[in-house]
C-alpha cells in the first residue's frame, strides 16, 4: 500500500502511532510542553524544538520556546477554574 | 493504567462541525490514548481535515455515555458529546493533533505509554474533533479511548 505520509520519519521512541486502514503509516511525537502530537517529516522545512531543561522535542509553536512544561499547564487551567468558582462563591 | 472507558459520536462532517468531544471533570484527569476516524457514508473521495484541539466550554450537545472496557469499573467520571447544536469554545492554538483523511479510509491515532493525550481537571474543558476543511460533507463516525 502506498505509504500517503511520504517523507514521515519513523522514530526510535514515538509517542503514538498512526495507522491508515489497519497499516501503521507513520509514528508521532509529543511537545513536553503543550503536549501536541505531530508528525516529523524529513524535509519538511517545519520548525521544530529542543527543551534543554525538559530534555525533550517541542512542536516549534513560538509559545512553546519558554520552558512551561506541559504538567505545569495543565496545573495552570486546573487552578483558574478553581480561582473562579472561589470568586464567584462570594 | 487508569480505568478505560469508549466514547464514539457520529455526525455529518461539515466545515468546523464537532464530531466529538470528551468533557474533563474537576475530580480527573482524563487521558486520550486511542482515537479511530471512518465513514460509513457511500464510499467517495471526498476529503476532509480534521483537529483535536482542547476547548474551554463544552457548548451544546447530544449527551454520550462513556463505556468502561472492564464491565466491574464504575461510571467514568468525565462525560462525552456528539452532534453539537452549539459549538464547544475551542482554545485557540492549542490544537493537540491534526489529520487529513479521504472518506474511503479509516484513519487510527494510538498514544504509547506515556504519550497519551492528557486533558486538565477541569469542569467544562476537554478536547473535541473538529472539521477544519471539507470537499464533500458525509457521515463519519469517531471513536475515542481514554482512561482516567
Amino acid at each position: 500500500m502506498e505509504n500517503i505520509f511520504p517523507g514521515a520519519k519513523l522514530e526510535r521512541k514515538p509517542s503514538g502511532a498512526i495507522m491508515v486502514d489497519g497499516v501503521e503509516v507513520a509514528h508521532t511525537m509529543q511537545c513536553c510542553h503543550c503536549g501536541k502530537h505531530f508528525i516529523s517529516v524529513k524535509g519538511s522545512g517545519i520548525r521544530r524544538g529542543f527543551c534543554l531543561r525538559c530534555h525533550k522535542i517541542t512542536c516549534g509553536d513560538p509559545g512553546c520556546d519558554a520552558c512551561i512544561p506541559a504538567e505545569m499547564k495543565l496545573e495552570i487551567i486546573e487552578n483558574q477554574e478553581t480561582r473562579r468558582i472561589i470568586i464567584a462563591e462570594r | 493504567m487508569g480505568k478505560r472507558y469508549s466514547i464514539d459520536g457520529r455526525d455529518t462532517n461539515t466545515l468546523n462541525t464537532t464530531i466529538l468531544a470528551l468533557i474533563s471533570a474537576a475530580t480527573i484527569r482524563p487521558k486520550i490514548y486511542d482515537l479511530i476516524m471512518g465513514s460509513d457514508d457511500t464510499p467517495a473521495d471526498n476529503a476532509a481535515e480534521y483537529v483535536l484541539q482542547r476547548f474551554t466550554a463544552p457548548g451544546t450537545s447530544t449527551s454520550v455515555t462513556p463505556q468502561p472496557l472492564d464491565p466491574a469499573d464504575p461510571a467514568a467520571l468525565a462525560s462525552a458529546g456528539e452532534a453539537h447544536s452549539a459549538e464547544p469554545t475551542y482554545t485557540a492554538n492549542q490544537i493537540l493533533l491534526q489529520w487529513a483523511q479521504n472518506q474511503r479510509a479509516t484513519f487510527r491515532w494510538v498514544a504509547a505509554p506515556g504519550g497519551e493525550i492528557v486533558l486538565p481537571a477541569s469542569a467544562n474543558n476537554g478536547a473535541g474533533v473538529q472539521v477544519i476543511t471539507v470537499t464533500g460533507a458525509v457521515n463519519v463516525n469517531c471513536c475515542v479511548h481514554y482512561e482516567e
